[in-house]
Protein backbone atom coordinates (compact mmCIF):
# COMPACT_ATOMS: atom_id res chain seq x y z
CA UNK A 1 0.00 0.00 0.00
CA UNK A 2 1.18 3.72 -0.73
CA UNK A 3 3.55 4.47 2.47
CA UNK A 4 2.61 8.54 1.39
CA UNK A 5 -1.23 7.32 1.92
CA UNK A 6 -1.15 5.83 5.33
CA UNK A 7 1.62 8.52 6.60
CA UNK A 8 -1.79 10.94 5.89
CA UNK A 9 -3.41 8.24 7.73
CA UNK A 10 -1.18 8.61 10.86
CA UNK A 11 -1.56 12.49 10.58
CA UNK A 12 -5.31 12.18 9.86
CA UNK A 13 -5.85 10.45 13.87
CA UNK A 14 -3.24 12.53 15.41
CA UNK A 15 -5.46 15.43 14.12
CA UNK A 16 -2.23 17.11 12.27
CA UNK A 17 -3.90 16.94 8.70
CA UNK A 18 -5.64 20.31 7.46
CA UNK A 19 -8.45 21.08 4.88
CA UNK A 20 -8.25 19.48 2.20
CA UNK A 21 -5.48 16.85 2.91
CA UNK A 22 -8.01 15.70 5.81
CA UNK A 23 -10.96 15.35 3.60
CA UNK A 24 -9.30 13.39 0.90
CA UNK A 25 -7.28 11.43 4.18
CA UNK A 26 -11.02 10.47 5.46
CA UNK A 27 -12.10 9.55 2.37
CA UNK A 28 -9.72 7.03 1.30
CA UNK A 29 -10.50 5.33 4.82
CA UNK A 30 -14.21 4.89 3.24
CA UNK A 31 -13.60 3.75 0.04
CA UNK A 32 -10.50 1.37 0.82
CA UNK A 33 -10.95 -1.38 3.26
CA UNK A 34 -7.37 -2.17 3.46
CA UNK A 35 -6.82 1.43 4.80
CA UNK A 36 -9.37 1.11 6.97
CA UNK A 37 -8.03 -1.99 8.49
CA UNK A 38 -5.03 -0.04 9.02
CA UNK A 39 -7.16 2.93 10.95
CA UNK A 40 -8.50 0.31 13.11
CA UNK A 41 -4.98 -1.11 13.70
CA UNK A 42 -3.48 1.78 14.62
CA UNK A 43 -6.49 3.31 16.76
CA UNK A 44 -6.08 -0.40 18.78
CA UNK A 45 -2.36 -0.04 19.20
CA UNK A 46 -2.89 3.66 20.98
CA UNK A 47 -5.45 1.99 23.08
CA UNK A 48 -3.04 -0.20 24.09
CA UNK A 49 -0.09 2.16 24.75
CA UNK A 50 -2.54 4.07 26.88
CA UNK A 51 -3.98 0.76 28.48
CA UNK A 52 -7.50 1.63 27.36
CA UNK A 53 -8.43 -1.55 26.26
CA UNK A 54 -10.82 -3.54 27.62
CA UNK A 55 -10.20 -7.16 28.68
CA UNK A 56 -11.92 -8.58 25.76
CA UNK A 57 -11.41 -7.12 22.20
CA UNK A 58 -14.69 -7.63 19.44
CA UNK A 59 -12.79 -7.08 16.24
CA UNK A 60 -17.07 -7.58 15.06
CA UNK A 61 -18.24 -4.77 17.02
CA UNK A 62 -17.71 -1.95 14.35
CA UNK A 63 -19.29 -4.75 11.57
CA UNK A 64 -22.41 -5.74 13.88
CA UNK A 65 -22.75 -1.19 14.08
CA UNK A 66 -22.70 -1.20 10.63
CA UNK A 67 -24.98 -3.81 9.70
CA UNK A 68 -27.50 -1.95 12.24
CA UNK A 69 -26.65 1.35 11.13
CA UNK A 70 -28.03 0.35 7.60
CA UNK A 71 -31.66 0.17 9.07
CA UNK A 72 -30.76 3.79 9.91
CA UNK A 73 -31.97 6.71 7.76
CA UNK A 74 -28.86 8.49 6.73
CA UNK A 75 -28.55 12.41 9.03
CA UNK A 76 -29.10 15.36 7.04
CA UNK A 77 -28.66 17.55 9.30
CA UNK A 78 -26.10 20.06 7.91
CA UNK A 79 -24.33 22.17 10.31
CA UNK A 80 -25.21 26.22 9.67
CA UNK A 81 -22.55 27.57 7.98
CA UNK A 82 -23.06 31.26 9.43
CA UNK A 83 -22.16 29.97 13.12
CA UNK A 84 -20.33 33.85 13.65
CA UNK A 85 -23.79 35.11 13.00
CA UNK A 86 -25.05 32.70 15.82
CA UNK A 87 -21.87 32.42 18.01
CA UNK A 88 -20.69 36.01 17.70
CA UNK A 89 -23.53 38.03 17.32
CA UNK A 90 -26.84 36.76 17.56
CA UNK A 91 -25.82 36.39 21.07
CA UNK A 92 -25.28 39.90 22.76
CA UNK A 93 -28.62 41.21 20.23
CA UNK A 94 -30.53 38.53 21.92
CA UNK A 95 -29.08 39.20 25.50
CA UNK A 96 -29.38 43.01 24.77
CA UNK A 97 -32.95 42.38 23.80
CA UNK A 98 -33.54 40.25 27.14
CA UNK A 99 -32.03 42.66 29.02
CA UNK A 100 -34.02 45.66 27.55
CA UNK A 101 -37.42 43.48 27.92
CA UNK A 102 -36.35 42.87 31.98
CA UNK A 103 -35.70 46.83 32.59
CA UNK A 104 -38.64 47.70 30.59
CA UNK A 105 -40.74 44.98 33.20
CA UNK A 106 -39.34 46.80 35.99
CA UNK A 107 -39.13 50.09 35.16
CA UNK A 108 -42.89 49.96 34.46
CA UNK A 109 -43.62 47.79 37.76
CA UNK A 110 -42.05 50.16 39.67
CA UNK A 111 -43.82 52.83 38.06
CA UNK A 112 -47.37 50.92 38.62
CA UNK A 113 -46.75 50.29 42.21
CA UNK A 114 -46.41 53.91 42.62
CA UNK A 115 -49.72 55.49 40.61
CA UNK A 116 -52.90 53.60 39.63
CA UNK A 117 -52.61 52.92 35.74
CA UNK A 118 -55.42 54.13 34.07
CA UNK A 119 -57.90 51.55 32.71
CA UNK A 120 -56.87 48.98 35.08
CA UNK A 121 -60.38 47.93 36.20
CA UNK A 122 -63.85 47.75 34.67
CA UNK A 123 -65.33 50.34 37.44
CA UNK A 124 -62.41 52.44 36.68
CA UNK A 125 -63.46 52.20 33.00
CA UNK A 126 -67.33 52.66 33.98
CA UNK A 127 -66.62 55.77 36.52
CA UNK A 128 -63.91 58.04 34.16
CA UNK A 129 -65.27 61.22 33.02
CA UNK A 130 -64.07 61.06 29.61
CA UNK A 131 -66.10 58.10 28.89
CA UNK A 132 -69.34 58.97 27.67
CA UNK A 133 -72.82 58.09 29.26
CA UNK A 134 -74.21 55.40 27.20
CA UNK A 135 -70.49 53.57 25.97
CA UNK A 136 -71.40 50.27 25.69
CA UNK A 137 -69.03 49.23 28.75
CA UNK A 138 -70.95 51.48 31.44
CA UNK A 139 -73.68 49.17 30.90
CA UNK A 140 -72.38 45.76 29.88
CA UNK A 141 -72.10 42.72 32.08
CA UNK A 142 -68.60 43.22 32.85
CA UNK A 143 -68.66 46.30 34.69
CA UNK A 144 -71.90 44.87 36.95
CA UNK A 145 -69.76 41.77 38.56
CA UNK A 146 -66.84 43.73 39.66
CA UNK A 147 -66.88 42.37 43.17
CA UNK A 148 -67.61 44.72 45.95
CA UNK A 149 -64.60 44.71 47.57
CA UNK A 150 -63.08 46.29 44.60
CA UNK A 151 -61.79 49.85 45.72
CA UNK A 152 -62.71 52.38 43.46
CA UNK A 153 -60.16 55.06 42.31
CA UNK A 154 -60.69 58.09 40.71
CA UNK A 155 -58.17 58.24 37.33
CA UNK A 156 -55.68 60.55 37.41
CA UNK A 157 -54.02 60.95 34.02
CA UNK A 158 -50.18 60.84 34.29
CA UNK A 159 -48.86 64.05 34.34
CA UNK A 160 -46.30 64.86 31.39
CA UNK A 161 -43.43 65.24 33.83
CA UNK A 162 -39.74 64.53 32.39
CA UNK A 163 -39.63 60.69 34.14
CA UNK A 164 -43.30 60.13 31.81
CA UNK A 165 -41.68 61.69 28.60
CA UNK A 166 -38.37 59.45 29.13
CA UNK A 167 -40.32 56.27 29.86
CA UNK A 168 -42.59 56.75 26.70
CA UNK A 169 -39.10 57.71 24.81
CA UNK A 170 -37.70 54.33 25.93
CA UNK A 171 -40.71 52.25 24.94
CA UNK A 172 -40.88 53.31 21.84
CA UNK A 173 -37.03 52.89 20.89
CA UNK A 174 -37.42 49.64 22.50
CA UNK A 175 -40.06 48.33 19.98
CA UNK A 176 -37.83 50.25 17.27
CA UNK A 177 -35.14 47.86 18.53
CA UNK A 178 -37.17 44.73 18.68
CA UNK A 179 -38.98 46.03 15.00
CA UNK A 180 -35.79 45.45 13.45
CA UNK A 181 -34.38 42.67 14.72
CA UNK A 182 -37.93 40.65 14.48
CA UNK A 183 -37.83 40.31 18.31
CA UNK A 184 -40.97 40.05 19.86
CA UNK A 185 -40.37 41.84 23.67
CA UNK A 186 -42.18 39.76 27.19
CA UNK A 187 -45.13 41.34 25.96
CA UNK A 188 -46.06 40.21 22.45
CA UNK A 189 -49.34 41.54 22.27
CA UNK A 190 -48.86 44.88 23.26
CA UNK A 191 -46.50 46.01 20.31
CA UNK A 192 -46.75 49.37 21.71
CA UNK A 193 -47.64 51.00 25.16
CA UNK A 194 -47.60 54.73 25.71
CA UNK A 195 -47.93 56.95 28.53
CA UNK A 196 -49.21 59.87 27.92
CA UNK A 197 -51.82 62.53 29.67
CA UNK A 198 -55.28 63.01 28.80
CA UNK A 199 -55.52 66.03 26.35
CA UNK B 1 -6.48 19.27 20.68
CA UNK B 2 -5.83 18.04 16.70
CA UNK B 3 -7.67 15.16 17.80
CA UNK B 4 -10.79 17.07 18.12
CA UNK B 5 -10.60 18.46 14.75
CA UNK B 6 -10.53 15.40 13.32
CA UNK B 7 -13.89 14.32 15.21
CA UNK B 8 -15.51 17.84 14.44
CA UNK B 9 -14.44 16.78 10.50
CA UNK B 10 -16.25 13.27 10.69
CA UNK B 11 -19.20 14.47 12.82
CA UNK B 12 -19.73 17.08 9.86
CA UNK B 13 -19.33 14.43 7.26
CA UNK B 14 -21.96 12.09 9.48
CA UNK B 15 -24.57 15.10 9.38
CA UNK B 16 -24.20 15.73 6.09
CA UNK B 17 -25.34 12.32 5.80
CA UNK B 18 -21.75 10.70 5.21
CA UNK B 19 -22.69 7.47 7.33
CA UNK B 20 -19.46 5.72 6.50
CA UNK B 21 -17.79 8.52 8.90
CA UNK B 22 -19.20 7.55 11.82
CA UNK B 23 -18.01 4.07 11.07
CA UNK B 24 -14.85 5.84 11.31
CA UNK B 25 -15.60 7.15 14.69
CA UNK B 26 -17.03 4.03 16.09
CA UNK B 27 -13.05 2.23 14.90
CA UNK B 28 -11.36 4.65 16.76
CA UNK B 29 -13.56 4.80 19.78
CA UNK B 30 -15.01 1.10 19.99
CA UNK B 31 -12.27 0.03 22.64
CA UNK B 32 -12.24 3.11 24.54
CA UNK B 33 -16.16 3.24 25.35
CA UNK B 34 -16.46 -0.70 25.99
CA UNK B 35 -13.67 0.16 28.46
CA UNK B 36 -15.55 2.94 29.92
CA UNK B 37 -18.88 1.07 30.10
CA UNK B 38 -16.92 -1.75 32.14
CA UNK B 39 -16.34 0.30 34.83
CA UNK B 40 -20.46 -0.47 35.19
CA UNK B 41 -20.79 -3.90 34.50
CA UNK B 42 -18.65 -6.97 35.19
CA UNK B 43 -19.98 -9.31 32.29
CA UNK B 44 -17.90 -8.51 28.92
CA UNK B 45 -21.01 -9.44 26.79
CA UNK B 46 -23.05 -6.71 28.28
CA UNK B 47 -20.14 -4.40 27.96
CA UNK B 48 -20.29 -4.96 24.11
CA UNK B 49 -23.76 -4.59 24.04
CA UNK B 50 -24.28 -1.46 26.16
CA UNK B 51 -21.21 0.08 23.76
CA UNK B 52 -23.36 -0.53 20.73
CA UNK B 53 -26.33 0.59 22.20
CA UNK B 54 -24.37 4.05 22.96
CA UNK B 55 -22.97 4.16 19.53
CA UNK B 56 -26.70 3.78 18.11
CA UNK B 57 -28.07 6.80 20.49
CA UNK B 58 -24.65 8.75 19.60
CA UNK B 59 -25.60 8.03 15.75
CA UNK B 60 -29.78 8.95 16.66
CA UNK B 61 -28.81 11.79 18.47
CA UNK B 62 -26.15 13.70 15.77
CA UNK B 63 -28.67 15.69 14.27
CA UNK B 64 -28.44 17.72 17.99
CA UNK B 65 -24.54 17.45 18.33
CA UNK B 66 -24.15 21.37 18.03
CA UNK B 67 -20.34 21.04 19.16
CA UNK B 68 -20.59 22.51 22.43
CA UNK B 69 -18.19 20.07 23.70
CA UNK B 70 -15.78 17.53 22.30
CA UNK B 71 -17.16 14.55 20.14
CA UNK B 72 -15.82 12.13 23.07
CA UNK B 73 -17.17 13.98 25.84
CA UNK B 74 -20.94 13.90 24.39
CA UNK B 75 -19.86 10.07 23.09
CA UNK B 76 -18.51 9.13 26.83
CA UNK B 77 -21.87 11.37 28.49
CA UNK B 78 -24.11 8.97 26.26
CA UNK B 79 -22.15 5.61 27.29
CA UNK B 80 -21.82 6.44 31.07
CA UNK B 81 -25.97 7.01 30.86
CA UNK B 82 -27.08 4.14 28.91
CA UNK B 83 -24.75 1.74 31.41
CA UNK B 84 -26.28 3.49 34.49
CA UNK B 85 -29.76 3.07 32.44
CA UNK B 86 -28.84 -0.68 31.98
CA UNK B 87 -27.81 -1.41 35.90
CA UNK B 88 -30.94 0.30 37.41
CA UNK B 89 -32.95 -1.79 34.88
CA UNK B 90 -31.31 -5.12 36.00
CA UNK B 91 -32.11 -3.68 39.72
CA UNK B 92 -35.65 -3.41 39.01
CA UNK B 93 -36.04 -6.78 36.97
CA UNK B 94 -37.85 -9.32 39.24
CA UNK B 95 -34.70 -11.88 39.62
CA UNK B 96 -34.72 -14.43 36.93
CA UNK B 97 -33.73 -18.18 36.79
CA UNK B 98 -30.35 -18.34 35.05
CA UNK B 99 -29.88 -21.27 33.03
CA UNK B 100 -27.09 -23.42 34.47
CA UNK B 101 -25.53 -24.51 30.92
CA UNK B 102 -26.35 -26.69 27.98
CA UNK B 103 -27.93 -29.99 30.25
CA UNK B 104 -30.39 -26.96 31.36
CA UNK B 105 -33.60 -27.20 29.21
CA UNK B 106 -34.07 -23.78 29.46
CA UNK B 107 -30.25 -22.59 28.27
CA UNK B 108 -30.25 -20.68 25.37
CA UNK B 109 -28.08 -21.23 22.71
CA UNK B 110 -28.06 -17.55 21.12
CA UNK B 111 -26.92 -16.45 24.43
CA UNK B 112 -24.31 -18.93 24.38
CA UNK B 113 -23.17 -17.52 20.51
CA UNK B 114 -23.33 -13.94 21.58
CA UNK B 115 -20.83 -14.15 24.26
CA UNK B 116 -17.63 -12.10 23.59
CA UNK B 117 -15.66 -13.18 26.78
CA UNK B 118 -14.67 -16.41 24.58
CA UNK B 119 -11.50 -18.30 25.09
CA UNK B 120 -10.74 -17.44 21.57
CA UNK B 121 -11.50 -13.28 22.12
CA UNK B 122 -9.35 -13.74 25.42
CA UNK B 123 -6.78 -15.33 24.15
CA UNK B 124 -6.88 -12.93 21.24
CA UNK B 125 -6.86 -9.63 23.69
CA UNK B 126 -3.80 -11.11 25.21
CA UNK B 127 -2.11 -12.00 22.17
CA UNK B 128 -3.06 -8.21 20.66
CA UNK B 129 -1.09 -6.90 24.09
CA UNK B 130 1.43 -9.07 23.95
CA UNK B 131 2.63 -8.18 20.76
CA UNK B 132 2.34 -4.69 20.53
CA UNK B 133 4.06 -4.25 24.17
CA UNK B 134 6.92 -6.29 22.47
CA UNK B 135 6.54 -4.57 18.96
CA UNK B 136 7.08 -1.22 21.02
CA UNK B 137 9.99 -2.72 22.94
CA UNK B 138 11.88 -3.75 19.73
CA UNK B 139 11.52 -0.11 18.21
CA UNK B 140 14.44 1.95 17.36
CA UNK B 141 14.84 4.64 20.28
CA UNK B 142 13.39 7.71 18.54
CA UNK B 143 10.30 6.23 16.93
CA UNK B 144 9.19 4.56 20.58
CA UNK B 145 9.85 7.98 21.76
CA UNK B 146 7.81 9.93 19.17
CA UNK B 147 4.87 7.56 19.52
CA UNK B 148 5.09 7.39 23.04
CA UNK B 149 4.93 10.64 23.16
CA UNK B 150 1.96 11.21 20.85
CA UNK B 151 0.05 8.31 22.21
CA UNK B 152 0.63 8.11 25.72
CA UNK B 153 1.87 11.66 26.91
CA UNK B 154 -1.04 13.12 24.17
CA UNK B 155 1.65 15.31 22.66
CA UNK B 156 1.28 17.49 19.24
CA UNK B 157 3.32 17.06 16.65
CA UNK B 158 4.80 20.49 17.21
CA UNK B 159 6.03 20.33 20.93
CA UNK B 160 7.58 16.78 20.22
CA UNK B 161 9.36 18.31 17.72
CA UNK B 162 10.29 20.89 20.14
CA UNK B 163 11.09 17.68 23.18
CA UNK B 164 13.26 15.96 20.15
CA UNK B 165 14.73 18.74 18.45
CA UNK B 166 13.67 18.00 15.03
CA UNK B 167 11.63 19.10 12.47
CA UNK B 168 7.40 18.48 12.73
CA UNK B 169 8.05 17.19 9.26
CA UNK B 170 10.55 14.05 11.13
CA UNK B 171 8.25 13.76 14.02
CA UNK B 172 5.10 12.94 11.60
CA UNK B 173 7.92 10.54 9.63
CA UNK B 174 8.59 8.47 13.43
CA UNK B 175 5.39 8.39 14.49
CA UNK B 176 3.80 7.14 11.07
CA UNK B 177 7.09 4.31 10.88
CA UNK B 178 6.35 2.99 14.42
CA UNK B 179 2.56 2.25 13.33
CA UNK B 180 3.88 0.25 10.77
CA UNK B 181 6.50 -1.02 12.53
CA UNK B 182 4.15 -2.21 15.11
CA UNK B 183 0.89 -2.99 12.82
CA UNK B 184 3.13 -5.36 10.63
CA UNK B 185 3.44 -7.27 13.81
CA UNK B 186 -0.34 -6.94 14.59
CA UNK B 187 -1.88 -7.48 11.19
CA UNK B 188 -1.53 -11.38 10.94
CA UNK B 189 -3.02 -11.97 14.87
CA UNK B 190 -6.46 -9.96 13.21
CA UNK B 191 -6.47 -11.61 9.73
Amino acid sequence: MNDDKLEKISALMDGELDGRDREIAIENIEIDLETRRSWQRYHLIGDTLRNTLPSTVNPDLAAKLNTMLENEPAILAPRSSNRFLKKEFLKPVAGLAIAASVTAVAVLGLHGSDRKVPGSSATEVAQTSNVPENAPMANSSMAKIVPSTVRTVKYEPIENTIEAQRLNQYILNHNQVNARFGIQGVSPNARLVGHEAVR
Amino acid sequence: MGDEIADSTLVDRVQKGDKKAFDLLVLKYQNRVVNLVSRYVRDATDAQDIAQEAFLKAYRALPNFRGDSAFYTWLYRIAINTAKNHVASRARRPQEVQPSGPDDETYDLDEALREVETPENLMLTDEIQKTILSAIEELPEDLRIAITLREVEGLRYEEIAEVMSCPIGTVRSRIFRAREAIDNRLKPLLE
